[in-house]
C-alpha cells in the first residue's frame, strides 16, 4: 500500500441554521480532515434596514423597535438610545429614573450572561446547566414582566425617564431573588466551571492577544478576557454608575474559558450594583413631560454604554426636525464577531463550535 | 475618558485640521478627504488612538454632499475624538485605513455598501449586509426602495 493517501480541502458551510450558530449566522470553513483552515462569518441574514428605518421614523416611534438590536439584552438598548436623545436635547433625567434604568440593566446583563452560560454549555455537549440557567432567567423575566408589562422587548425605558415607576413588592422580589443567585452560581461552577471536561474544551482554546483584540474594536468580556482593562462603565462613567462599588472583571488568559469566566464573575458585580442601587433608590418623578412630537436640536451626538456584549454605540444626526438624518448603531457584538475568523483557522471543527459560542453574539445587533 | 483637546490635534495635524468642534463631550475634528489616512495615521501613531469604534457615513443631500464620520479612542489614555472628511456625493473614495485597525474591515464594507463609497486598497468590498447584487445603496437619501 502506497503511504501517499491523497488528501483535499473541504470546503463546508456551518449555518446559517445550525443549533451551534446562536441565529442565522453562517460560517464557511475549509477543512483539512477535522482541522479548520480558514473560517469566514458571513452576515446579513438578519437584516431588517433598521438603521433606514430610523431615518423615517420620529423620536418616539422609533422607541420600541431599540429593543430589537440586541434582544437578549433590550434594556441596555433601549437606554442607549435614551441617554443619547438626552444628550443630543439637554434633557435633564431625574435620579430615581437613573437608578431605576441602572437596576434594570444590571438585571439584564445578568439575564443574558445566563442564556450565554446556558447555551455555551450546550454548545460543549453539557445540557443541564442549560435548564438550570433558564430558570434563573425566568426569575428575571418575571421581575420584567411586572415592572415593564413584557418579558423580552420591553420597552421600559423613555427619553427622560422610564415608563412607569417600579410596581409594589418589586424592592422585596428583587432582593429575593438576589440572595439566593450568588448560592445558584456556585452551583453552575460545579457543573462547568470546575468541570473537567469543560475546562479541557475551554482552556488554552482560541487565544485571543490584547493587540489583536484592541484593533480588531473588540469589547465586553471578548476584550477584558484578553487583559484590557476596557469597561465603559468604569472608562467613561455614564448614568450613576460612577455611585456604585464595583469590579471591572479582567482576566489575562484570552482564551474561551476566560471569556466564560468574565461573564461568570460580572453576574456577581452586577448583584452588588443592583443591591447598592434597591439601597440608595431615590424618592421623585420616574418620567419627564415630554412632547410626542420631539424635535432634537440639529447637531450630532455619540454615547457609548457597557452593553452585555461591550462597548455600544449610538451616533444620531439631527437637522433640528422630528425625524433623525442618520442613526448608527454600533453593535458590540459586529466587532467582536469578526475576530471569529483569525482566532478558528487551526483549530478543530469542535473547537470552532467553542470559540463561536464564547464570543456571544447576538444577531439581532450584528445585522441590525 | 476625556476628548482630545483642539490644541493637541493641533499638535499633530497643524493646518490639516480644517475645523474643530465639540459635539456633546466628543472633539470633532474636520479633514480632507485626500489628507483622511495620512490624518488618522497620525493620530493613530502620536495619540495612541488604538480603537476605532465606529465608522460611518452621513448623507447630506441639501448639502450635496457626504461626511464620512470615525470615532475614535485610546483605551489606554482614555481620550475620545472624531474625524470627518466631506465626500461628493457620487464617484466618492477615500484610503481605506483598515491596515491601521482591522475594526475598519467590516465597517468600511458596510459603508461601501450602503452609501456607495469606495474605499481603496480594502481588500474585499463585497456586499456585507445585503445580498449579492443588490441594486443601489439603502442609506442614500435619494435611494428609491424596492417594491
Amino acid at each position: 500500500m502506497s503511504s501517499q493517501i491523497k488528501t483535499q480541502e473541504l470546503e463546508v458551510n456551518m449555518g446559517p441554521q445550525h443549533p451551534s450558530t446562536h441565529g442565522v449566522l453562517r460560517v464557511v470553513i475549509k477543512l483539512d480532515g477535522e482541522v479548520v483552515r480558514e473560517a469566514t462569518p458571513v452576515i446579513g441574514y438578519l437584516h431588517r434596514g433598521m438603521e433606514k428605518t430610523a431615518e423615517k421614523r420620529t423620536y418616539f416611534q422609533f422607541m420600541p423597535l431599540t429593543d430589537r438590536f440586541d434582544y437578549l439584552a433590550s434594556m441596555l438598548n433601549s437606554a442607549l438610545y435614551c441617554q443619547t436623545l438626552e444628550k443630543l436635547c439637554g434633557m435633564e433625567v431625574s435620579r430615581r429614573a437613573e437608578y431605576i434604568r441602572v437596576i434594570m440593566m444590571e438585571l439584564n446583563r445578568i439575564s443574558s450572561h445566563l442564556v450565554f452560560v446556558g447555551t455555551f454549555g450546550l454548545d460543549l455537549g453539557a445540557t443541564t446547566p442549560f435548564i438550570y440557567c433558564f430558570r434563573e432567567r425566568e426569575a428575571i423575566l418575571d421581575l420584567f414582566e411586572e415592572a415593564a408589562g413584557a418579558r423580552m422587548t420591553f420597552n421600559y425605558m423613555r427619553p427622560g425617564g422610564v415608563a412607569q415607576d417600579l410596581p409594589a413588592g418589586f424592592d422585596r422580589k428583587c432582593r429575593d431573588f438576589l440572595k439566593k443567585l450568588p448560592a445558584l452560581l456556585r452551583e453552575y461552577d460545579d457543573l462547568l466551571s470546575d468541570n473537567r471536561i469543560f475546562r479541557e474544551r475551554t482552556r488554552g482554546v482560541g487565544v485571543l492577544e490584547a493587540r489583536d483584540a484592541v484593533n480588531w474594536g473588540a469589547s465586553g468580556p471578548v476584550l477584558r478576557a484578553s487583559g484590557v482593562e476596557y469597561d465603559v462603565r468604569k472608562a467613561d462613567p455614564y448614568s450613576v454608575y460612577s455611585e456604585f462599588e464595583f469590579d471591572a472583571v479582567v482576566r489575562t488568559e484570552g482564551d474561551c474559558l476566560a471569556r466564560y469566566l468574565c461573564r461568570t464573575e460580572e453576574m456577581r458585580q452586577s448583584i452588588r450594583i443592583i443591591e447598592q442601587a434597591l439601597d440608595g433608590l431615590p424618592e421623585g418623578p420616574v418620567s419627564a413631560k415630554i412632547n410626542m412630537n420631539l424635535k432634537a436640536p440639529a447637531g450630532e451626538a455619540y454615547h457609548h454604554i457597557e452593553s452585555a456584549r461591550g462597548d455600544m454605540g449610538c451616533y444620531i444626526v439631527s437637522d433640528g426636525s422630528t425625524k433623525p438624518v442618520r442613526l448608527k448603531w454600533r453593535a458590540p457584538s459586529f466587532a467582536n464577531l469578526n475576530i471569529i475568523s483569525k482566532l478558528i483557522p487551526g483549530w478543530k471543527v469542535a473547537d470552532a463550535v467553542a470559540i463561536i459560542g464564547s464570543v456571544d453574539i447576538v444577531l439581532g445587533e450584528v445585522d441590525r | 475618558m476625556t476628548p482630545v483637546s483642539p490644541e493637541e490635534i493641533s499638535t499633530v495635524l497643524g493646518p490639516r485640521a480644517v475645523e474643530v468642534t465639540d459635539a456633546h463631550g466628543w472633539t470633532v475634528c474636520r479633514v480632507e478627504p485626500d489628507q483622511w489616512y495620512g490624518c488618522l495615521a497620525d493620530l493613530n501613531r502620536s495619540l495612541e488612538m488604538d480603537y476605532l469604534a465606529c465608522l460611518t457615513a452621513v448623507d447630506l443631500l441639501e448639502e450635496g454632499r457626504m461626511d464620512l464620520v470615525v470615532h475614535l479612542m485610546s483605551l489606554e489614555r482614555r481620550r475620545k475624538l472624531a474625524v470627518k472628511c466631506s465626500l461628493p456625493r457620487d464617484g466618492a473614495s477615500v484610503r481605506s485605513v483598515r491596515d491601521i485597525w482591522a475594526a475598519a474591515d467590516w465597517l468600511e464594507r458596510e459603508t461601501h455598501e450602503m452609501f456607495g463609497i469606495h474605499f481603496e486598497g480594502h481588500p474585499d468590498l463585497s456586499n456585507l449586509l445585503l445580498p449579492d447584487g443588490w441594486e443601489g445603496h439603502p442609506l442614500r437619501k435619494d435611494y428609491v426602495e424596492p417594491d
